[in-house]
């Protein structure tokens, strides 16, 4: 029987939003504006940890899909199932918040820069991933197929990393920490453990869920498994 | 402010309400589909 109670993902999920709400207030009240960019620098406490917490997501859900294929343990396409949507939302969320941050300081919502086009990649190869688990009625197909289609889109991930070092791209590169303001730091590191957590919460219910579906499509039909184990199946 | 970008408040609220939507939107569907799944297995 697969877990029904939600109560201690909700409660991780809490916890990485007041952490949220501690770094951002620390981000947007606490922290001096930065040299050159002013106040604007400020975006970064919330795009730099939704950055560093979809490349987790996405790692999690190759490991998840790799798992799949070779254990092919259900468990697995449940936790890639929800790290999929996952990594969708955040990948979402990094170009919206990138945008906002692009119009002041390039003068421009958008550009066909290298690493904005890799992500833009990753968010459209991901929500077809998410198209194809709700288009296909067969669990094992379904598991499989995303699971493939997981290792593949994958690929795109180190090419996001690298791509402001590869090639001359209007994105800055990673900063180094040890040049970086301690009350910079603060802020940019609270949210990241924040997101972290919230998405380590979501993540959670949303693969409980799919466990609970999995286990319904999966399971034999009550005369099937009457005859076969010898059970009584109630309703 | 010594930056050379001006105007940036109006920015930066925008992408933390935007992120802070998104975030709590993405949460309360899960918790959602959660509730849906659970009842129609009861």
């Amino acid at each position: 029987m697969k877990s029904t109670s939600i109560n201690s993902p909700i409660l991780v999920a809490l916890v990485g939003a007041l952490l949220l709400g501690a770094g951002s207030y620390y981000g947007l009240a606490i922290s001096p504006p930065e040299e050159h960019m002013g106040d604007v620098q400020r975006i970064m406490y919330v795009h730099v940890p939704a950055a560093w917490t979809s490349m987790l997501v996405l790692t999690w859900a190759f490991v998840c899909a790799v798992a799949f294929l070779l254990t092919a343990r259900w468990k697995w396409d449940n936790r890639l199932e929800s790290a999929i949507e996952a990594a969708v939302m955040l990948c979402f969320l990094l170009s919206v918040q990138g945008a906002i941050w692009a119009k002041p300081t390039w003068g421009v919502w958008w550009d066909w820069d290298p690493r904005l086009t890799t992500v833009a990649v990753l968010l459209a190869a991901f929500l077809g991933i998410a198209a194809l688990r709700h288009f296909v009625d067969d669990p094992l197909k379904r598991a499989t197929w995303s699971a493939v289609a997981t290792i593949v889109g994958y690929i795109d991930v180190p090419i996001v990393y690298f791509s402001v070092k590869w090639w001359n791209s209007l994105h800055q590169q990673q900063s180094n920490f040890s040049t970086v303001s301690r009350d910079f730091l603060i802020p940019l590191f609270t949210n990241f453990a924040g997101m972290l957590l919230l998405m380590i919460g979501a993540m959670t219910i949303r693969a409980r869920a799919a466990a609970i579906r999995t286990e319904a499509e999966i399971a034999p039909p009550p005369q099937f498994a009457q005859s076969e184990i010898g059970m009584e199946v109630t309703a | 402010m010594n930056g050379i970008v001006t105007g940036g408040w109006a920015y930066v609220w925008a992408a933390y309400i935007i992120s802070a939507l998104i975030l709590a939107g993405f949460t309360a569907r899960t918790v959602a589909i959660f509730r849906g799944v659970a009842r129609r297995q009861r």
